[in-house]
């Protein structure tokens, strides 16, 4: 058998590989041999049929391309090892000619996993910008938990329902005079301004009096999502029992305890401060992270295998769609609505799904270059992690891993998540603090 | 008989009569009545070749049941003809 390379661009790489007539012989020989065992020749045992009858009961096309196929499953990796690539994906095949007693040709496409040549990666000079922590930082999260543990307060000594008030209340809805369905609710609690009714509604009840029977006029809205009111006029008889006000709790010692398990004020505050500044620097880190493989990835030259490209995009086209269906919407009706088709998302995608095969390339050839592997610790570490996330034994979520054979995809994460903390760990970084932007 | 192809039926190609082709005998599947000199000329004629020697033997019909039915399948009579040597019959070694 001898091979040579033929062609190789943009990540294919056509390999030509010639096997001499006397070595074609054997896999011929070889093929008839397997044949037989597989066929019934009647007036023979299976696998005792010679060869003249073999060939002349299927003919010689079909033995020639079971021995083809033998030929190249057999010479396959030989080859590859003898050109020194690294396929990747499925190869092609083409005959380029089979006939007894002459030379085998074949030519193999393969797709290669590029040679990558890495850019500088160490002591990049790289600014970590840190989110700076400030009391009005605190104070949207104080003020957040004073919002959940606000409590409704029935008000006395008002009985006339004014905007944001809350509102106890009975209501019955008439289209022409008939009861409908799902127009009638007793005791219900509705905020006047919320807009949880449909429009005009929660207007009409401003300025009604509690205990006495009032009415409401309003048409469903055209495109209201239930067809057969849509459009039409009713008339609601409601019946409003108290009104009540939106009492927020004081932030104090008081409301810490409610929400946390500390006592004090200024012990949740100190709390909500280390959290915020933790959350801040592994945000920090993060983009720090992912513009310094931005960089070396820009600046790494090779070429990506074009079927992987194409991998990422299906994958992510299958993210998407279920991430639609998630929603309650079919797939079909959506890229209707849409019209975008599969085609159309896939180009939109493909910049995204580039990238994504780029960085893993990257970070791939990074980690082995630098001898980043992950550890029983690191994966026993990031087990009990996701244990604690899922509240559920370390042991148990293990198995699991193990049994679906996702323990790679873990490594992978893990590799993935070293390289990138050896790459800040190895950069030149200056920190830079930079004000809260104010969030209300 | 009058016809060659009346005194020879069929070659029997099964691994026993491939397995005696190395010793230049063939075998067929011949007339009932036919003798043993008729199936000499018969396969000299049809083949062109010389025939040393030839041994016939009565088959009896296999017994073949269908459904609650029973009945033989027909007796015939098999002869393995010997050739001279530097004879051959080149199409029966690939049938």
């Amino acid at each position: 058998m001898n091979s040579l390379i033929e062609n190789k661009e943009g990540g294919r790489v056509t390999l030509k590989v010639t096997i001499p007539a006397e070595e074609f012989n054997r896999y011929f020989n070889e093929a008839i041999k397997k044949i037989a065992r597989e066929h019934n020749f009647p007036g023979f045992r299976k696998g005792h049929a010679p060869k003249p009858i073999v060939i002349a009961h299927l003919g010689e096309t079909y033995i020639l391309t079971e021995a083809a196929s033998l030929a190249i499953s057999k010479t396959y990796t030989d080859v590859v090892k003898e050109n020194n690539v690294k396929p990747f994906g499925d190869p092609e095949y083409d005959i380029v000619q089979v006939e007894s007693d002459k030379d085998f040709i074949y030519t193999i496409k393969l797709e290669v996993l590029p040679e990558i040549k890495l850019p500088e990666y160490k002591g990049l000079k790289a600014v970590k910008k840190v989110h700076q922590v400030t009391d009005n930082d605190i104070d949207n999260v104080l003020q957040n938990m004073q919002k959940r543990n606000a409590q409704l307060i029935a008000i006395e000594d008002r009985d006339v329902v004014e905007k944001d008030d809350y509102i106890l209340f009975d209501f019955k809805g008439f289209i022409d005079d008939e009861p409908f369905e799902g127009g009638a609710s007793e005791n219900y609690t509705l905020k006047i301004g919320s807009n949880s009714f449909i429009p005009g509604f929660e207007d009409q009840l401003i300025g009604k009096k509690i205990g006495e029977e009032e009415k409401v006029q309003v048409t469903f809205p055209a495109d209201y999502h239930q067809e057969t009111l849509a459009g039409k006029e009713a008339v609601f008889k409601v019946n409003i029992k108290e009104i009540k006000k939106e009492e927020l709790p004081a932030i104090d010692d008081e409301l810490a305890k409610d929400v946390s398990e500390f006592e004090t004020l200024s012990e949740l505050k100190e709390k909500i401060k280390t959290d915020l500044e933790e959350t801040a620097s592994n945000n920090a880190n993060q983009e720090l992270e992912n513009e310094l493989l931005d960089r070396i990835v820009s600046a790494a030259d090779f070429e990506v295998p074009p079927t992987m490209v194409e991998l990422q995009l299906n994958h992510m086209l299958q993210d998407f769609k279920s991430q639609v269906e998630y929603q309650g919407i079919s797939w079909e009706s959506y890229s209707e609505h849409s019209g975008k088709t599969e085609d159309a998302l896939k180009e939109d995608f493909r910049p995204n799904a580039l990238k994504v095969v780029r960085n893993y390339f990257v970070l791939n050839e990074i980690a082995a270059v630098e001898k980043i592997l992950v550890t029983d610790a690191d994966l026993d570490q990031r087990y009990a992690e996701l244990a604690a996330n899922y509240q559920i034994a370390k042991e148990t979520l293990r198995d699991y891993y193990e049994k679906n054979n996702r323990v790679e995809d873990l490594i992978y994460d893990l590799t993935t998540q070293k390289t990138l903390r050896f790459l800040a760990d190895n950069a030149t970084v200056e920190e830079e603090k930079i004000a809260s932007d104010s969030k209300d | 008989m009058e016809h060659v192809y009346d005194v020879i039926r069929k070659p029997i190609v099964t691994e026993k009569s491939v397995a005696l082709m190395e010793k230049n005998k063939y075998t067929f599947v011949v007339d009932k009545r036919a003798t043993k000199t008729e199936i000499k000329h018969a396969v000299e004629k049809i083949f062109n070749v010389k025939v040393l020697d030839v041994a016939t033997m009565n088959m009896k019909g296999k017994l073949r049941t269908m459904g609650k039915t029973q009945g033989y399948r027909p007796d015939w009579k098999k002869a393995i003809v010997t050739l001279a040597e530097g004879s051959r019959i080149e199409i029966l070694e690939g049938m």
